[in-house]
């Protein structure tokens, strides 16, 4: 490890809620950090994602601070369009600040993030979103005193899209009974659905799911992942982040493994699954 | 009757006040204290117009909640968003609107002179109205309508309206709207712009109301505006409309029945009252941040 910095970072990996993140000043755009050799292992060479499809987000030498605390210390990923790929690691390994990074809510230090070629390295959420780019934002973030429809109205902010409402709710018949309530009332696993679903009515072309188990019974957790298939399957490029590494791993093509801020492991999903190092330190026995 | 109907509509302009102090409290949890400085200045600006530019007092109306706008952008671009991220960005947005109320006020001494500015003398209509053996004019029943629809419109907007949608969503959790792609700054900037447009019409209607303008009339009316959303609850509407109109009644009615020096003594002491028995306030059961 060549690290300048020591730290076995105590997050602030606060995911969305709440504080609202200090975020690093703009340095001049496109500063490659030197002092943060890029990832411990570099990702093969760019464009041919592991798939070998088109990649339609690359990730290079992404570092994100918050004040003097280093959560991501030079990550290097990438997705393949149609791809899934995961994120998987610790509490605290920096996976909710790379997602915020990609997403705009937080702005990196340095590094670099290309959407379908195009640079959004400091384009902030609001304009991702409608560029088809959207976040599930971890702990689901559902608006509860807004209606389960008012929800989902809000995720077509830019768009306006009616018709993307409606196969929501043909997709989840559970969120169309109830589309007056507020989606407070929902269950947990209901409400991941309807974070999904707020996500989805966006019509992205790449999102973001930012630990969408987290809290929900097995069979819950079963039907989550379902989606998440299905999703892929119709052709959204899926970047997942899941402490539930083994899970996350049997659904992806394509796995990074994360240790304090940076890859620790990468690789095809299968072969993450084999490689005993990778089992024995992250996915427990 | 009269004394009813009096409370009302100084009530009225007390909730029409308040409820777009509620309203920046209620989306963006700050607390502007240059409204009331909006509320002066906009007095000013409704006398300078029909005075200088020969307009109708109705006229004034529209041109005074549009400036009105432009001073709640002003005021969230100055005092507000520079330090929005700090962490204590209460407090800070607090004191820098006191500040540039501070700075509002100085521009009208300096431009109006420290005296009681008035309405030309035939200004209003003469029209009046007995209702229940009361008299009212038809300014009077104009503030009271002008007030209301204002009110009802905006409760509109924001229950129905995509805008509406956005601000409830930035009141419960901002960095959700900012992942569902809201422009959290465009409509924290659209909120103040409201909020300081309704307190600018409530400011040019007290001054028809009463004809007349002073520099302190923004400080009168401050405390007044921070009892009645406390009373109806923070950052509720329908709180600041009952709150408003609970407040211009029990004036009117202190004045009536005691005297004139018992007004304010009555009037915030049935607010404590009310405190004492429902401390959230009338409205504030709606817990809007904690879910």
């Amino acid at each position: 490890m060549s690290e300048p910095a020591e730290t076995e970072s105590p997050m602030p990996e606060r995911g969305a809620a709440g504080t609202e993140s200090p975020m690093p000043e703009r340095d001049a755009a496109g500063t490659k950090s030197t002092s943060h050799p890029s990832a411990a292992t570099p990702t093969d060479d760019s464009r041919s994602a592991a798939d070998g499809s088109e990649a339609i987000l690359v990730v290079r030498d992404l570092v994100v601070t918050y004040g003097r605390v280093e959560a991501v210390r030079g990550v290097s990923f990438e997705a393949g369009a149609g791809a899934l790929i995961t994120l998987v690691g610790a509490n605290g390994a920096g996976k909710s600040s790379i997602i915020n990074a990609v997403s705009g809510i937080v702005r990196p230090r340095s590094g670099t993030i290309l959407f379908e070629g195009r640079d959004i390295t400091r384009v902030p959420a609001h304009k991702l979103v409608g560029q088809g780019l959207v976040q599930v934002p971890e702990g689901r973030q559902v608006l509860g005193t807004l209606t389960i429809h008012e929800n989902l109205q809000l995720g077509t902010w830019h768009s306006g899209d009616t018709a993307a409402i409606a196969e929501v709710y043909d997709r989840f018949p559970v969120l169309a009974e109830r589309r007056d309530l507020p989606a407070g009332a929902l269950s947990g696993g209901e409400q991941q659905m309807l974070a999904i679903g707020r996500a989805l009515v966006a019509r992205p072309r790449l999102i973001l799911l930012d630990e969408p188990s987290m809290g929900l019974a097995p069979k819950i957790v079963d039907e989550v992942f379902r989606v998440i298939q299905e999703i892929r399957a119709s052709g959204t490029t899926v970047v997942l982040i899941e402490q539930n590494a083994r899970r996350a791993l049997q659904a992806a093509d394509h796995g990074y493994v994360l240790s304090s801020g940076e890859i620790a492991h990468q690789g095809p999903a299968a072969e993450l699954l084999a490689d005993d190092r990778v089992v024995q330190a992250y996915l427990g026995v | 009757m009269q004394q009813l109907l009096n409370g009302l509509f100084i009530g009225s302009i007390y909730a029409l006040f308040a409820i777009g102090f509620t309203l920046v409290f209620g989306v963006l949890d700050r607390l502007n204290l240059a409204h009331p400085a909006v509320f002066a200045v906009s007095a000013f600006v409704g006398i300078e117009l029909v005075e200088v530019a020969g307009l109708s007092i109705w006229l004034t109306l529209p041109i005074v909640f549009v400036v009105g706008g432009l001073l709640g952008i002003i005021i969230e671009r100055v005092a507000f968003r520079p330090l929005k991220n700090r962490p204590d960005a209460h407090f800070a947005g607090l004191i820098s609107s006191i500040a540039l109320a501070g700075m509002f006020i100085a521009l009208l001494q300096w431009r109006y002179g420290p005296n009681t500015r008035r309405f030309p003398a035939d200004s209003f209509p003469s029209t009046t109205f007995t209702i229940f053996g009361a008299q009212v004019t038809l300014l009077q029943v104009a503030i009271l309508v002008i007030s209301v629809v204002l009110m009802v419109a905006l409760a509109l907007l924001v229950a129905r309206s995509r805008l509406g949608r956005g601000m409830r969503a930035i009141a419960e959790n901002p960095t959700a709207a900012r992942v569902l792609g809201i422009n959290v700054d465009r409509v924290t900037m659209t909120t103040f712009a409201i909020s300081s447009a309704l307190g600018a019409v409530a400011g040019a209607l007290f001054a028809m109301n009463v004809n007349s303008a002073q520099l302190g009339m923004g400080s009168a009316i401050e405390l007044k505006g921070l009892a009645v959303i406390i009373v109806g609850g923070m950052g509720s509407l329908p709180g600041a409309l009952v709150g408003g109109l609970l407040l211009g009644l029990a004036e009117v009615f202190a004045v009536q029945y005691l005297s004139s020096s018992w007004r304010d003594l009555v009037a915030f002491g049935l607010l404590f009252l009310i405190l004492l028995v429902r401390p959230q306030g009338l409205f504030g059961a709606r817990k809007v941040r904690e879910v």
